[in-house]
This record gives structure tokens, C-alpha cells and sequence, in this order.
């Protein structure tokens, strides 16, 4: 049934046949009285009324209505106000003699959009947004709703496909202006917040506005200091910059992040993403990167080779050969030995994030994370009967229970939990506690045997299930979801 | 009997919808507009209307106006021996206007139809309706100020098959609605507005280009002497309507002010206010979907409305000259009557049907997910658009952030940012779900229900397991619930009024003594018929009183030509 049909009326209708019919029914199913109805009967009416403006035989007659608030917002305009005419009949005579001068009928010349906007944004560029705002309340044009609607459209359209420099004052006082700043308004708040983040920087990052850049980037000493940082960023990635400055990765990352308040992506296009890239992954302590390898390998070959040389340039001194070579293969090897420890720490980090993700992000290998820390203990038993009481017998536990603690701590529900700094350290000083407390102790006291050991990481493993027991997902039903 | 009433910034009015049509009340002084100012005297009597505005500018301290902005806040005002809230304020005034009506009508009153500005919000409408319950009336229906001038102007006119927007502009506050009105059906399509722009803020534009003129900082003048100077701006302004220029001239204390301004200087003072006038027009104008031309009228109603420079932004914006047929101060009154009389179901009004709308736009804060799949919260959801008809229910639905979580809390908001930030919160739902199921299967449907009286239900159900959970938005944090209520109820009983039979009397008395205060020169012949008029109250000789009553005000009036 056609909405017409519902009000019983043909499908050649007009208008007035069906205000009179909602009229009449409106009057048995009254707001106040039957909410349900009289949405039921609203929702009809708004149908109905657009199968009536629809209609082409009924156009000429409709053309100038446009009531109605049922349809989404955010939508166009409506589109029959361009070509609704002026009402001949009423409004000529109220219109003052006055007043001619500024009438508002679409103007006969087409106004210039293209140039309104290049003129606004020139303006916006200033950075003065109470001065825009005044400007654009000055112009006569925008009395004119219509006119008003489509520059402003205009207007916003091209700042996301230009991306021009503006300080975030002037877009709020265009949006504002232009009435476009509400939650209905249809724009992405998103897509806004991120072209507001990228012409403010583009702005901020203009010549003639570091001074304020710096203020901003509050540690920023001088504006010269802060120009050699841009300077540094804007050239193009070269690996000898890279080897000079492999000491410094996470100061440029720090510095790419206060300049972009978090978001590298808004940095205008002339800056080499490449080099961003790889400033930012060196400094990424969270993940294992080419940048972040290649910038460790770089400092700990530094360090080794310095090690080497001034072990020789003792020797030399004291000009005993075989002594400075044994100095400098000993200075060598303690920088080895760094490396190694770095590498090791390297790969640790991941280990223990990977292993303590809260139970319901989605984890590579689940069935491995749910069951690391068991399998560890297996392989001490193992590792115990081939080599008793040898070094790997005592760190796999150790690991174990480590990595168990952690993932007890990690995933435990409160908020309160103590600060995280001291798990920074605490892997390197629980393998001498352990062997203290174990092995040197076994002279003394007969010690331990070896399970009593593993009952420790066991027991923070048992321990992380019962916490998590409401949140334990069936792994494999998900897993056949997953397929 | 349920009675209409226009609860204005600066003047409120009362009245019914009687056997020939809607009809107005007058006060125990004979005037249709009661000041909304209360005070207490000496002795601790409330003082309500002209004695309270007259004893604004004598006892400053001892007096309150323009209380109506500070509806739905916690803002506690000093009166005498006891703080007041501002709905206990609005009581009082009710009160004194449900007297003047009972003293009219002979009967009690017991229900009301109270006008508000249409952009209201949730907690100012229940501040309101709560005043009403502190006057010991019951509030029938909240109708919305630009509809009731609507309702007057379609009763008078009947406009069949017209579309016509009504401008607002009142003491306080500045309303747009177009409305269309058709076999009897009045259709609100869209309402906006500023509920801190009106007549008040003229008058302080005027007020701070005065003193800037005068060298004077804003804190240099005490109190009393500052109330005098407003009230000569007043006058001032309402001459600048038909004159071209105004020339102030008072002593302040030991100043002498002499201060002129013309209409133009006053158009660019005013200038930012007529610019702010702008945008809720043309709101209402998009959200309504038509272009000035498709409008057959433009009503202007409010007093603040009969200055030219408020014509000729409408005239500007719409290219014709704004209607004038309804009488600016008492359109909404006598539209809150019509309103009244179709509550009562009135036989002649039967006809009628008026539709409105929600003129915010309701929702719940969302988060949503950034270009690198981050979540970020803070973002405003709109459920019910503003410029829905009433009453409306919407639903939509909406899905846990992250997988794992436990519950989602539904914020409800109202407001037009993006950012819920800047909104109002109205309300939380907590909707526990199963934590064990993937997000996409964790659908949460909420339904927002939004009713004539403007209570906003949420409903919301778990898909997964069918459970609902329901809120109802009925009080607000920071307004009084019905124990409160009591309380304040038996409190504001306590109070001292003015019998209605001496009110003339009372106001006569503050008047000369603002008159004291304001003209230095004539302070000795004053103090001397005050103490003439007070030994004669002393007689209680109603003849007596009532002939010197007489004579004392034709004394003031020499002072002051009305």
C-alpha cells in the first residue's frame, strides 16, 4: 500500500487533499494521547508527503514546500530551493523601499566560490580568527541562507582537498560561521580533528611562526636549535646521517612526536617519510626493527672497536705487545659480551609482551601463550636430568618464573598495580638470587631438589588462569570461527 | 480551571482561556505585566513585581531579577535572612501571579500551562516544572514560548495552509520556530535558539559603552547607583526605538552623568548581538528545509523585539518586513491560555492539534576508531536529531570497543557538539554483557524514547540474551527531588507575604523610595509625604488610606512623568 493509499487518497493527490486528510486523523490520534499512533501516523504523513512532491503531474504545485523533518540530517540542501521562485504574490509588496538594496534573491551574477575561498583561506592564513570571523559576518552575500549553505560546503571541501596552513581558531570560527561544527552537520569528526591536526601544523611549521612553534615544544631552547631539528627531518634519508647519528635515535623520535602531538602522518609532504620511518622505528622499543637492529649494531660495533683501541693505546703506552693484545681482546670481549646481553634483552621484551597480551586480544600461537610457561618447566626437568645442576638447568626455571610473575602481574585486573620499573631490571639480578639461593645453598643445607624449584613458576602460571578464569575464552571454538 | 502563564525573564503574565477567548489577569496594581523581581522589606515580607523592582534600585541587596537564566543551576541567591534557589524564586512569582488569578476568578487554581523558550534545556524544563510544585500548582504541560506566540497569533489570524516563523526575543532569551499551520493542525517543524541573548544583554552593551564613555571601570559605581544608571539606559533605550538621539542625564553619587548616544552608535554597539542572532535563524531555517522565500510570515513577539534594529535583521535576512498584528509582551501569554484552554479540552478548541518538536538533538557517546585502528572515545552519537516531532523513539546499536569487555556504559548526552566534552550529560545505563563473545556478537540495541512532556526513557537489550535494562531520565543532578521538594514546599509557607489588599500600598511606599534615591533634589518633600502616607496606613482607615494613597501617587507622578 502506497502512503497515499493509507490516507486514502489516489496517487494523483496534491498536497492540500493530504494535509486535510492527516489533519482529520491527527484529530483521533492526537501526540498527547497515543504516542505509538501518532508516530505511526507522523512517519505515514512524511511519506507520503514525499510521494507527493514526487509526483511530476503535481511538481509546478509543490515547488516552494518543502516542510518536513523525517528525513536524516547532514543530507543536501534541499534541492528544490533552487528552483522554487520567488513568490510573486506576497512577498513583492512587503518588501521596503529601503530595503532594495539589499535583496536577497539568488543574485543574477553567480558568485565566485572559487575566489570566496582562496580569499578565506588567504585570510585564515593570517592566524587572526577573530578578524576572519569578522570578515565573513561582514559580507552581504551569506544573508542569502542558500548562498551561505553552498560556500560553505564549497569551503570545507577545498581545505580537505588542500590541506592549506591554518591555525586551529581559524577552521572552528569558518565551521562556526558556516554553522558546521555540530554533531549533525555530517562530517566526519574524525576526518576533521585529523584535517585540523594537519593545517595547524603546516601552519605552525611556516617560517614566519617558529617562534611560537617553540614556545610550544616547551624544552625547545632557541629557534636555531629548533630550525637544525626541522633541518635534520626535512632532508633526505642518507645513510651516512644515519651512522653519524645512530647515538641519538630516540631524541629525533621524541622530537617528531611533541612536533606532531603523536600523529608523524600530519608532517607536511617535502619531509622524507622514509627518514621518519626509520628515526621512529629505531626509537620503538616495542617491537624488533631492521632500523632498531641495524642502529644497535652500529653502537655496540662502536663500542667494541673502542674498546679494542684503547686497550692498544695502553699497551702501546706501556709498549709491553703481548700485554695490549691481551688488554684489548679483553676490552673487546667485555663489549661482545654488552651486545650480547642487548640482543638477548631485545628479544626478551617481545617475549614478555607477546606472553603477558590480556586474555581476550587476539594473540599469535594462543595455544602456545596459554601453555609457555608449563612446557618451560618441562624442558628445566629435561635440561636438569642431561646437565644437573649446570647454568641452562637453572635459568630455565628462572625464566620460567619470571615470565609467569609477569604475566600474573600484567593481567591482573586492578588498576593499582605497582609501577612497572623495577620488572626493567629485576631478569638480570633473580638468576645470582636464585643461584644463591639454590645451588650455593645446597652445600649448606642440603637445598632444594629440583621440582621444588619449578613449583614457583607453576604456581604465578595456576595462579594467572584462576584471575582469569571469567575471560578464558574456548580457544578452540574461536578458533573455528577464525576459519 | 487550568490557567495559561508566561514565566518571562523580566515581566510574567497570567491568564485563561475564558468563554471569549483567551484573557489576561491583572495584578493587584492593575497592570497585565507583573515585574519577575522579588524582594523583602524591612520587616521580611516577600516583595513580588513593581515593589520588588523599585526596591532593586533602593536596597539593591534586598531584591533579585532576571532569575530565569540561572533555571536548572545550583545558584543560590541571598534574600534577606535566606537563600533561595532559583526555582523558589520562579515559585514566588507564580505564586503572586496564581493569586492575582484566583482574586480574578473567585476559585482556587490548581493547574498550569507555563510557557519556556523553546531551546530549553532538559534540566531548565525540570527546574521550571519543580517551581510550579513550590507554588503549589500542578504543571500540565511545558509549552514552548515561540509556539504559544504561534497558537495566539493562528487564534487571532487564522492563517489557513501558511508556513510563518516566529521570532522571539524576550528579556533573557531568543527563540526562532517555524511553524505551519493548516485545518487546525498548528506543525512546529523547527525550533532554535540562544537562552543567553535578549533584551538584558542590550542593555549591558549599553551599559559598558557608558562607562568606557565616562572613564569609569565597571566595579566604580556601588550597587544602588548602578541599578539607578541601568534603569536610566532603559529608559534610553526604548526611546533610541523612535528617537534618533538619547541623552542621559543623572547624578550618581558625587558624578554628574551626562551621556549621549544615536542610533548608529548603537547599531555597532549591538552589533555583535544581532550577528549572534544569525546562526539559531538560520538553524531553523535549515533544519525546517526551507528558503526564506517559501515563508508566508514572520511574527516577531517579545519585548525586546520592538527594536528597529531587531525589524531590520529579519527584514535583511528574509527580504520583507516582519509581522506585527499580535501584541509583543502578551503573545505568549495569551498563546499559554489557547494552550491552557486545549488541555482542559475546551469545546471551542477541540479542532486544534499541535505538534512540536525536541529542539536538541539527544544521543550517547561513542568511540570510534582512528586511521590506524586506534579507538578513541569522546565522540557525540546522535539517537534523536534535534527537530524530531514529538513524541519520538529511535534505536540503534552499538557494539563493545574492545573484545573481553564486560559491560558498556551508555552516556546519555544532550547537546550539538561532536565532542561529548561540550555537551550535557543528562544520564549513564550500565549494560552488562559476556565478555567470553567476540564484539561483533556482543550487540547492544538502544532505544531512545523522548515524550510531549519532554522525558527522555532509554531503553537498552543485550541481543546475544535478550536482556533489557531500562533509565528514565526524570530528575537531573543538581535539581531537587520530590523530598526536596516537601521540604522547600513547607519552607517557602513560612514566608511573610503582603496581604493582597495593601500591595498598593507596599509598591506606592518602594517606589517613592526609589524615587528618593534617584532624584537628590526632591529628598526632603519625599521623606515628608512617605511619612504622611505611613501615619495614615497607621489609622487603618481603609477611606483614609485609600484617598491619600491618591494623592501620594499623583506626588510621584510629578516626579516622574510616565
Amino acid at each position: 500500500m502506497s502512503p497515499l493509499e493509507w490516507f486514502g487518497l489516489g496517487g494523483d493527490a496534491d498536497e492540500r487533499a493530504l494535509k486535510r486528510a492527516y489533519a482529520q486523523r491527527l484529530r483521533r490520534t492526537r501526540p498527547e494521547d497515543d504516542p505509538e499512533g501518532f508516530q505511526q501516523l507522523h512517519a505515514m504523513y512524511q511519506r507520503a508527503l514525499a510521494q507527493c512532491r514526487r509526483n511530476p503531474a503535481l511538481a509546478p504545485a509543490s515547488a516552494g514546500d518543502g516542510g518536513g523533518n523525517g528525513g536524516p540530517a547532514g543530507d543536501a540542501p534541499p534541492a528544490a530551493a533552487a528552483a522554487a521562485p520567488p513568490r510573486a504574490d506576497g512577498a513583492a509588496p512587503r518588501m521596503p523601499a529601503a530595503m532594495a538594496g539589499t535583496d536577497l534573491r539568488p543574485p543574477a551574477v553567480r558568485f565566485d566560490l572559487d575566489g570566496f575561498c582562496t580569499q578565506a583561506i588567504d585570510r585564515a592564513a593570517s592566524g587572526d580568527a577573530d578578524a576572519l570571523g569578522r570578515w565573513l559576518q561582514a559580507r552581504p552575500e551569506f544573508w542569502s541562507l542558500q548562498l551561505k549553505t553552498e560556500a560553505g560546503r564549497a569551503l570545507v571541501q577545498r581545505l580537505y582537498r588542500e590541506r592549506p596552513p591554518m591555525p586551529a581558531a581559524c577552521l572552528d570560527a569558518i565551521l562556526r560561521f558556516f554553522d558546521l561544527h555540530h554533531a549533525t552537520a555530517g562530517h566526519d569528526p574524525l576526518a576533521l580533528q585529523r584535517l585540523e591536526r594537519h593545517m595547524q601544523l603546516a601552519w605552525e611549521l611556516q617560517p614566519a611562526h617558529r617562534a611560537a612553534l617553540c614556545a610550544r615544544l616547551r624544552p625547545m631552547p632557541t629557534v636555531r636549535t629548533l630550525d637544525r631539528q626541522l633541518a635534520l627531518l626535512e632532508a633526505p634519508f642518507r645513510w651516512s646521517r644515519v651512522i653519524a647519528l645512530a647515538v641519538f635515535p630516540a631524541r629525533i623520535a621524541m622530537f617528531v612526536n611533541t612536533l606532531t602531538r603523536g600523529h608523524p602522518e600530519d608532517l607536511p609532504e617535502r619531509f622524507d617519510r622514509r627518514a621518519i620511518r626509520f628515526w621512529l622505528d629505531a626509537a620503538d622499543r616495542t617491537r624488533i626493527t631492521r632500523a632498531r637492529l641495524l642502529m644497535g649494531g652500529i653502537r655496540w660495533l662502536a663500542a667494541t672497536l673502542l674498546g679494542a683501541l684503547l686497550g692498544c693505546a695502553i699497551a702501546w703506552l706501556d709498549a709491553d705487545p703481548a700485554e695490549a693484545g691481551r688488554l684489548a681482546l679483553g676490552l673487546g670481549a667485555v663489549g661482545f659480551t654488552m651486545g650480547l646481553c642487548w640482543l638477548a634483552w631485545m628479544a626478551y621484551q617481545p617475549l614478555d609482551r607477546w606472553h603477558g597480551l590480556p586474555e581476550h586480544v587476539a594473540v599469535r600461537w594462543p595455544w602456545l601463550n596459554l601453555l609457555l610457561v608449563p612446557l618451560l618447566c618441562g624442558l628445566g626437568l629435561g635440561v636438569n636430568a642431561l646437565l644437573p645442576h649446570s647454568v641452562l638447568a637453572l635459568v630455565v626455571p628462572v625464566v620460567a618464573a619470571w615470565l609467569a610473575i609477569r604475566r600474573c602481574w600484567r593481567r591482573f585486573p586492578s588498576q593499582r598495580r605497582p609501577h612497572a620499573a623495577i620488572f626493567r631490571v629485576a631478569p638480570f639480578l633473580i638468576y645470582p638470587l636464585a643461584r644463591v639461593l639454590f645451588v650455593d645453598a645446597d652445600d649448606v643445607r642440603g637445598g632444594f631438589a629440583y621440582w621444588q624449584i619449578l613449583t614457583v613458576p607453576m604456581l604465578a602460571w595456576g595462579l594467572d588462569l584462576w584471575f582469569q578464569r571469567a575471560h578464558l575464552r574456548v580457544r578452540s571454538r574461536t578458533a573455528a570461527q577464525a576459519d | 480551571m487550568i490557567v495559561g502563564i508566561d514565566l518571562g525573564t523580566t515581566h510574567s503574565l497570567i491568564g485563561i482561556y475564558a468563554d471569549d477567548g483567551p484573557r489576561l489577569f491583572p495584578n493587584p496594581l492593575g497592570d497585565l505585566l507583573t515585574p519577575s523581581v522579588v524582594g523583602v522589606d524591612d520587616d521580611g515580607h516577600v516583595l513580588v513585581g513593581q515593589a520588588a523592582r523599585d526596591r532593586m534600585v533602593s536596597h539593591p541587596q534586598q531584591a533579585v531579577a532576571a532569575f530565569k537564566r540561572w533555571m536548572g543551576t545550583d545558584r543560590e541567591t541571598r534574600l534577606g535572612r535566606r537563600t533561595f534557589r532559583p526555582e523558589e524564586l520562579s515559585a514566588l512569582v507564580l505564586r503572586a501571579l496564581v493569586a492575582d488569578a484566583e482574586a480574578a476568578l473567585g476559585g482556587r487554581v490548581a493547574e498550569a500551562v507555563i510557557s519556556v523558550p523553546a531551546y530549553f534545556s532538559d534540566a531548565q524544563r525540570k527546574a521550571t516544572r519543580a517551581a510550579g510544585e513550590l507554588a503549589g500548582i500542578r504543571v500540565e504541560r511545558l509549552i514552548n514560548e515561540p509556539t504559544a506566540a504561534a497558537l495566539a497569533y493562528g487564534l487571532q489570524e487564522r492563517p489557513d495552509g501558511s508556513r510563518f516563523l516566529v521570532f522571539d526575543l524576550g528579556g533573557g532569551t531568543f527563540d526562532v520556530s517555524v511553524l505551519e499551520m493548516f485545518e487546525g493542525v498548528v506543525e512546529v517543524h523547527a525550533s532554535a535558539g540562544d537562552n543567553f541573548l535578549g533584551g538584558e544583554d542590550f542593555l549591558d552593551a549599553l551599559e559598558a559603552a557608558c562607562l568606557a564613555d565616562l572613564g569609569l571601570a565597571p566595579d566604580a559605581l556601588d550597587a544602588p547607583q548602578r541599578g539607578q544608571l541601568r534603569r536610566r539606559l532603559e529608559t534610553a533605550k526604548r526611546a533610541l526605538s523612535s528617537e534618533e538621539e538619547v541623552r542621559v542625564e543623572c547624578r550618581l553619587g558625587e558624578r554628574a552623568i551626562d551621556w549621549r548616544i544615536d542610533q548608529q552608535r548603537f547599531a555597532h554597539l549591538v552589533e555583535p548581538l544581532l550577528q549572534r542572532m544569525r546562526a539559531p535563524l538560520e538553524r531553523a531555517m535549515r533544519d525546517a528545509r526551507l528558503q526564506p522565500e517559501q515563508l508566508d510570515e514572520i511574527v516577531l513577539v517579545g519585548g525586546a523585539s520592538r527594536m528597529p534594529l531587531v525589524a531590520r535583521l529579519v527584514s535583511r535576512m528574509f527580504g520583507r518586513l516582519p509581522l506585527r498584528h499580535v501584541h509583543p509582551d502578551q503573545a505568549i501569554a495569551l498563546g499559554a491560555c489557547v494552550a491552557a484552554g486545549m488541555k482542559a479540552r475546551d469545546r471551542r478548541l477541540e479542532e486544534m492539534v499541535l505538534t512540536d518538536v525536541c529542539p536538541y538533538t539527544l544521543g550517547t557517546e561513542v568511540a570510534r576508531r582512528d586511521e590506524q585502528g586506534r579507538p578513541q572515545s569522546g565522540f557525540f552519537h546522535p539517537i534523536i536529531q534535534r527537530n524530531s516531532v514529538v513524541p519520538t523513539s529511535r534505536e540503534d546499536t552499538f557494539w563493545p570497543v574492545q573484545p573481553g569487555q564486560s559491560g558498556i556504559v551508555l552516556q546519555v548526552y544532550q547537546g550539538e557538539s561532536p565532542l561529548v566534552a561540550n555537551n550535557i550529560k543528562l544520564g549513564e545505563l550500565k549494560v552488562p554483557v559476556d565478555p567470553r563473545l567476540p564484539p561483533e556478537q556482543n550487540a547492544v540495541d538502544v532505544r531512545f524514547t523522548y515524550d510531549v512532556n519532554g522525558v527522555l526513557q532509554v531503553e537498552a537489550a543485550v541481543r546475544a540474551t535478550g536482556k533489557r535494562h531500562e533509565l528514565v531520565l526524570e530528575r537531573n543532578p543538581g535539581l531537587l527531588d520530590p523530598r526536596q521538594i516537601r521540604e522547600r514546599l513547607a519552607a517557602l509557607a513560612e514566608l511573610k507575604v503582603h496581604p493582597r489588599a495593601k500591595q498598593e500600598n507596599v509598591a506606592l511606599l518602594a517606589r517613592a523610595e526609589r524615587l528618593y534615591e534617584e532624584h537628590l533634589h526632591a529628598r526632603e518633600q519625599l521623606q515628608q509625604w512617605i511619612a504622611r502616607f505611613r501615619a495614615a496606613l497607621e489609622t487603618q482607615d481603609e477611606l483614609l488610606i485609600r484617598e491619600h494613597r491618591r494623592e501620594f501617587g499623583a506626588a510621584l507622578d510629578t516626579l516622574e512623568p510616565a
